[in-house]
């Protein structure tokens, strides 16, 4: 007797050979169906199962439509997973995709982060080409909670002659004099601290010419806005990969870049050619 | 008769060229740049506070904020437009004497309470002003 036979006497067995209800048979199928699949002492005899099932089907169909069983399929597909060998391939796809998949989500978060609460700088000269304008831009979709400044606000100033003085107020070396040629002497530092921003004003002299040098600190560059007289329209001009912008005001060189949160303003005597070596020569310091 | 139109017509075509012309000249010749700023910078911070700088090309006698307004953004429902309002006009809110230079900042906290809000400052050096408008801030 094979195993389909055996199967078949105990579900007649279980039925008692057709005797009972049609309720009462598809009650015992059922049942005997819950009690393969749940039995814990041996495997399942899915025999029993199938056949149960072939019968119940018809059962319900009343014997219209025929049995299709999917018992063959089923164990086919269930064999071949457990069965399947372990493919390096597959890990190091799978381990591939869960990585993009945290990438996408990271980069995802840092882009909406940097699309809606980025800083920026715009610059730009007014129609009567007499100013030439900063400006700090800010996209943040959030609002700011009403902070405010705590108690009163610590301004401190220092007017000295001597470098050092300068690096001990501001606590490192804002290298406003690395560029300084013998031939010129420092005149004065003026250094300014407050909460939100600080500055030097370094000034030199040459004999007749003068030079200024302007550096300003901020905490945040989006809340500047930067106004530079000019006599006309000046010019940009790529300085080691900083963008200057140049122009005349009252007869002297003037001209303003910025680097992270720095504004850097050069008004001078000398002329425009001697101006822009200074420069190229303060930048390759700063 | 004819020689009276010619002289009307040859006069009105004089002044035109003479009007065209010295306007092109006054506009390559004479300069409009400050004779005393060089630049001059506002700051204004979300903890309320806002920063004046400014350069002069010369010592002055007196430079300062001679006027700093905090104005408030809202909505205008009949011109279906934002406007500014002023809300506090501050005086000579920072200043110094004999100097070719002003750094300064002030505290505007108390005039500030939530909405989007900017500051609008004059500096005035030796007579001579510049009036600057801050980045606007909105606040909860």
């Amino acid at each position: 007797m094979n195993g389909e036979q055996s199967a078949l006497l105990e579900i007649l067995n279980a039925i008692e050979y057709g005797n009972l209800s049609t309720e009462e048979t598809r009650r015992r199928l059922e049942e005997l169906i819950d009690y393969e699949i749940n039995k814990t002492d041996a495997p399942a005899n899915m025999e029993i199962v199938d056949e149960c099932e072939k019968l119940l089907w018809a059962l319900n169909t009343k014997g219209k439509l025929p049995f299709i069983s999917n018992l063959k399929s089923n164990k086919q597909s269930v064999l071949k997973r457990i069965n399947r060998p372990f493919n390096i391939r597959q890990v190091t796809k799978f381990t591939f995709q869960v990585a993009s998949l945290a990438a996408i989500i990271f980069i995802s978060v840092i882009g909406f982060d940097i699309l809606f609460r980025k800083e920026w700088l715009i610059n730009y000269s007014t129609p009567d080409e007499q100013q030439y304008i900063i400006q700090g831009q800010k996209n943040d979709p959030t609002l700011i909670d009403s902070a405010s400044a705590i108690g009163d606000q610590t301004e401190r100033t220092l007017t000295t002659t001597i470098y050092s003085d300068v690096i001990s107020f501001f606590g490192f070396d804002p290298l406003a004099d690395n560029a300084i040629s013998a031939n010129w002497r420092a005149e004065k530092y003026i250094c300014f601290s407050s909460d939100e921003n600080s500055s030097l004003r370094a000034y030199y002299v040459n004999g007749q010419d003068s030079l200024r040098i302007t550096i300003d600190f901020y905490n945040s560059m989006s809340d500047v806005t930067t106004y530079v007289e000019q006599h006309s329209n000046g010019i940009h001009q790529d300085i080691n990969g900083i963008d200057i912008y140049y122009a005349m005001n009252n007869e002297r060189f003037t001209s303003v870049w910025t680097i992270k949160n720095r504004i850097y303003r050069i008004s001078t005597t000398i002329q425009i050619n001697a101006a822009l070596n200074f420069i190229t020569n303060f930048i390759g310091g700063s | 008769m004819i020689f009276r139109k010619k002289t009307v017509f040859l006069t009105f075509m004089f002044l035109l060229f003479t009007l065209f012309f010295s306007t092109s000249l006054a506009n390559s010749i004479i300069p409009y740049e400050s004779k005393i700023f060089d630049s001059y910078s506002i700051s204004f911070s979300s903890n309320k506070i806002a920063t004046f700088s400014c350069d002069l090309s010369k010592t002055a006698s007196s430079v300062k904020v001679s006027r700093c307004t905090i104005q408030k953004k809202v909505w205008n429902t009949s011109l279906k437009k934002y406007d500014w309002n002023n809300v506090k006009t501050l005086s000579n809110v920072c200043s110094a004497t004999n100097s070719d230079y002003l750094s300064g900042s002030k505290d505007l906290s108390s005039y500030i309470g939530s909405g989007t809000y900017r500051v609008y400052a004059t500096f005035v050096a030796d007579g001579e002003s510049r009036s600057i408008t801050s980045n606007e801030c909105a606040f909860k």
